[in-house]
């Protein structure tokens, strides 16, 4: 079961039902079972039952662990405290990277727990607020296991914060009318990106990347740029709905995008992508990195490389590289961490040696910007799609960013866009034409729906700035867009063996 | 609360709007709702075949699936359905079989359309009964699915614009037998249309000896349990034979195939090459379907008075 699916919305319907029916003090119960049995629906197949319930157990066990050893950090002090912190992030860092890295090389590879990298890296943070001092311990196992586990969040993030999410949960959430219509909107307006979006731009890309030999210089260039766009709207869109399912039941987990593909510089672009991540990894890794400095601390070379100065640079270069390694286990995604952090230093560099612009660059300046951003990023984006590939090598990607150069021919592009959609998935013409009239549709709608967010509406939510229309332009609004997703829905002829999400395999 | 729930009724009507109209025009009558579906889809057949079971059945590719099935009950003495429809490939129609069997163990005879066309190793057509089955059972994947979403667009076009539907029937005149110059064609030019358009599939004849092995698996399972299997090789056009099979040396091919088969315990009525209706060209339709009107019936008789 996965958030687009039409159980899915049965199952919420059905939470929400008994969670606001039941006594309040029963709430944490409900959403605790109820991000059991959605963690059971995904739960592996086939195999022995131990294989199966091996995930579930692995849950189970790193939230019982990870609750009750922060009790024992919060209790301690000095040494002591410290030892037990590292203890318990080495032992949560020790089971992510057994389930995604050495499974590769086991004979029976052990079943991939749902969401692993996202409950590890909550757990962590909420084991690194207890020592920091930032939060007591919870004394709440039921509410702290619904941090771990929420369904809404389990499967792609946002990465929630154990001292934002926690005291919500510690307090009675009472059913609101207005928060309902709002969750509902936003709810609408990520179904729209994940499937009127995302998953028809997946069926062309797919069938480009899993046929890169087939096709020309410019169709690759084009498949790289329309899969930055599946990328971001299916990952936003799914943040959307997993924002908008806690907002139903009362909670606020955060926003995870802001509107990245019209960031100016990569400094700016990782504030805006994946919010949660980039800012998960600036609190428990870059800052530990540049304050404790750990690399003056080496034997022989500690000293050479103490200047003085807090070592942003490598601090930052090593964040995303880590980033790399978290996205996945093949070389591919580590290159694309390696790319990013290229990227980073960079721009570091460039600002310490000509200095950050003082004045707001022109707007062809920003729009050159902007461009190059997403040129850069688009590229680098060849590497993650080519990495979540069964047989994704580094080879394979570096032979698709040279082949964009090859055979660069206008008219050679549209007849391989044409045989493309007409091999891929639809043998009519009549039905290219009305895929790519689609795509365009839901392409402007789209772009301009960013556009309004990052320029008109800032820090208010699109979503929540269509219930300002009138009745009549709001309705219009909510049923251009449930069309738009029906017709999608068809597209993909309801979702049966079509396009997965690239974010779910985490 | 009060006011959402009416709104978000609202919200969902072009949806509910949208189903009932996907089901008032859908083509194969899934949901049983109408007397009849589309009359070939393979959706429609097994759908049809689910709300009406019969302990006989018919498998196979179009050229079993337009008979006259009052006609075929009349002269067999029993009710047979009909669950062949066009394109099926052998594999397809065996997995077919099983599906149906598994779900509907009473059935006790099968009827099974062969020939040398879904025996060709170089007919490569997808097996769908894959993707059957997950419609079948989920009607959200019916129901969603493009394919029967256009199909019922073009349901509702058809209905507004009157069309009637189409019947595998023709009446032929003079005019079809010479060509441009007037000169005596060797067949009648639809049937040496046709015939070229299966050369490039039939160049390089072999058996698909992986289906073949099936089949023959398929007339083991039958004999186990208790299903009367027989094997029909249905007739052709001469056109087929003289200008496709013989200079592709198909007739040759088949003969062990055609052993294996015989050999394999279920009645083999063969008219495709040891028992070949002497048919007139009007008969057929194209080189392998028989006119419905003026073929099909004789063939039908024929057939049904044999099968044991």
């Amino acid at each position: 079961m996965t958030l687009t699916s039409a159980w899915y919305a049965l199952f919420l319907v059905c939470v929400a039902a008994l969670y606001f029916i039941l006594p309040k003090r029963l709430q944490n119960v409900v959403l605790l079972a109820a991000s059991f049995v959605f963690y059971g629906f995904n739960l592996p197949k086939n195999g022995t039952l131990l294989h199966r319930a091996l995930p579930i157990l692995v849950l189970v066990a790193s939230a019982l662990f990870t609750f009750y050893i922060a009790r024992a950090i919060d209790a301690a002090d000095g040494k002591r405290r410290t030892r037990l912190m590292a203890a318990a992030v080495a032992t949560c860092v020790l089971v992510l990277c057994v389930f995604k890295y050495f499974n590769l090389f086991l004979a029976t590879a052990l079943p991939f727990p749902l969401g692993i990298s996202f409950y590890t890296f909550a757990s962590i943070s909420y084991i690194v607020d207890v020592y920091r001092r930032d939060m007591a311990a919870s004394r709440d196992l039921c509410a702290y296991g619904v941090f771990i586990s929420f369904f809404g969040t389990i499967t792609s993030g946002p990465i929630c914060r154990a001292k934002s999410l926690l005291p919500q949960l510690e307090k009675a959430r009472n059913l609101d009318a207005q928060r309902v219509c709002d969750a509902l909107r936003l709810m609408l307006f990520g179904f729209f990106k994940q499937i009127a979006i995302a998953n028809v731009l997946g069926l062309y890309v797919n069938e480009i990347f899993n046929n890169m030999n087939n096709y020309s210089g410019l169709t690759l260039i084009f498949a790289a740029f329309v899969y930055a766009f599946q990328l971001y709207f299916e990952f936003a869109g799914y943040s959307d709905i997993a924002r908008g399912s806690a907002l139903l039941l009362g909670l606020d987990v955060p926003v995870n995008f802001k509107t990245p593909y019209f960031a100016t510089n990569f400094s700016g672009f990782w504030n805006r992508w994946h919010i949660s991540l980039s800012s998960w990894l600036q609190d428990y890794i870059f800052m530990p990195l540049v304050w404790s400095r750990p690399f003056t601390k080496l034997p022989v070379v500690g000293k050479r490389l103490d200047n003085g100065k807090p070592p942003v640079i490598s601090s930052v270069a090593l964040v995303f590289i880590i980033s790399g390694f978290w996205h996945g286990n093949t070389l591919p995604f580590v290159i694309w961490g390696c790319l990013q952090a290229l990227y980073r230093v960079g721009e570091e560099l460039l600002h310490k040696y000509y200095k950050k612009p003082k004045k707001k660059p022109s707007l062809p300046l920003r729009i050159f910007k902007t461009v190059s951003v997403f040129i850069l990023w688009t590229e680098s984006l060849v590497f993650f799609r080519i990495g979540l590939l069964a047989d994704g090598t580094v080879g394979g990607c570096f032979s698709y960013l040279a082949r964009q150069f090859s055979g660069v021919s206008v008219s050679q592009f549209f007849a391989d866009t044409s045989s493309a959609v007409q091999n891929g998935f639809y043998a009519k013409s009549i039905m290219v034409l009305a895929y790519f009239a689609f795509i365009l549709l839901v392409m402007v709608i789209g772009i301009y729906t960013d556009w309004r967010q990052c320029f008109k509406c800032k820090d208010k939510q699109i979503a929540n700035s269509v219930a300002a229309l009138s009745v009549g332009k709001r309705w219009a609004v909510y049923y251009v867009l449930i069309a738009l997703i029906l017709a999608a829905f068809i597209m993909q002829s309801g979702g049966f063996g079509t396009v997965s999400f690239a974010y779910a395999g985490f | 609360m009060k006011k959402i729930l009416p709104k978000l009724c609202l919200a969902l009507a072009p949806i509910f709007i949208y189903l009932a109209v996907f089901v008032a025009f859908e083509p194969n009558n899934y949901f049983g709702l109408r007397k009849n579906g589309s009359d070939n889809s393979p959706i429609s057949r097994i759908r049809a075949y689910e709300n009406a079971p019969k302990s006989a059945i018919i498998l196979g590719d179009s050229r079993m699936a337009h008979f006259d099935m009052a006609l075929v009950n009349e002269t067999a003495g029993r009710e047979y359905a009909n669950v062949s429809y066009g394109g099926a490939s052998l594999e397809e129609s065996i997995d077919e079989f099983y599906y149906l069997y598994k779900k509907f163990p009473q059935i006790d005879k099968a009827v099974f359309g062969v020939s040398f066309y879904t025996l060709n190793l170089n007919y490569r057509t997808a097996n769908r009964m894959a993707t059957l089955e997950t419609q079948l059972e989920n009607p959200a994947a019916y129901v969603f699915n493009l394919e029967y979403n256009i199909n019922t667009l073009t349901v509702i076009s058809d209905k507004l614009r009157g069309l009637p539907d189409i019947e595998e029937t023709a009446e032929h005149t003079s005019d079809e037998y010479v060509d441009a110059n007037g000169n005596k064609l060797q067949f009648r030019q639809g049937l040496l249309d046709y015939a070229g358009t299966l050369q490039s599939v039939c160049a390089g004849y072999a058996i698909n000896e992986a289906a073949l092995e099936k089949l023959l698996e398929m007339a083991d399972f039958c004999r186990e349990n208790g299903v009367d299997l027989t094997i029909v090789l249905p007739p052709m056009d001469e056109s087929v034979r003289v200008l496709v099979c013989e200079p592709n040396g198909i007739d040759t091919a088949m003969q062990p195939a055609l052993a294996a088969i015989k050999a394999s315990g279920a009645q083999v009525l063969d008219y495709e090459w040891q028992h070949a209706p002497s048919y007139p060209d009007t008969a057929y339709y194209d080189g392998f379907h028989l006119d419905t009107r003026h073929g099909l019936p004789d063939f039908t008789k024929t057939l049904f008075s044999e099968v044991k």
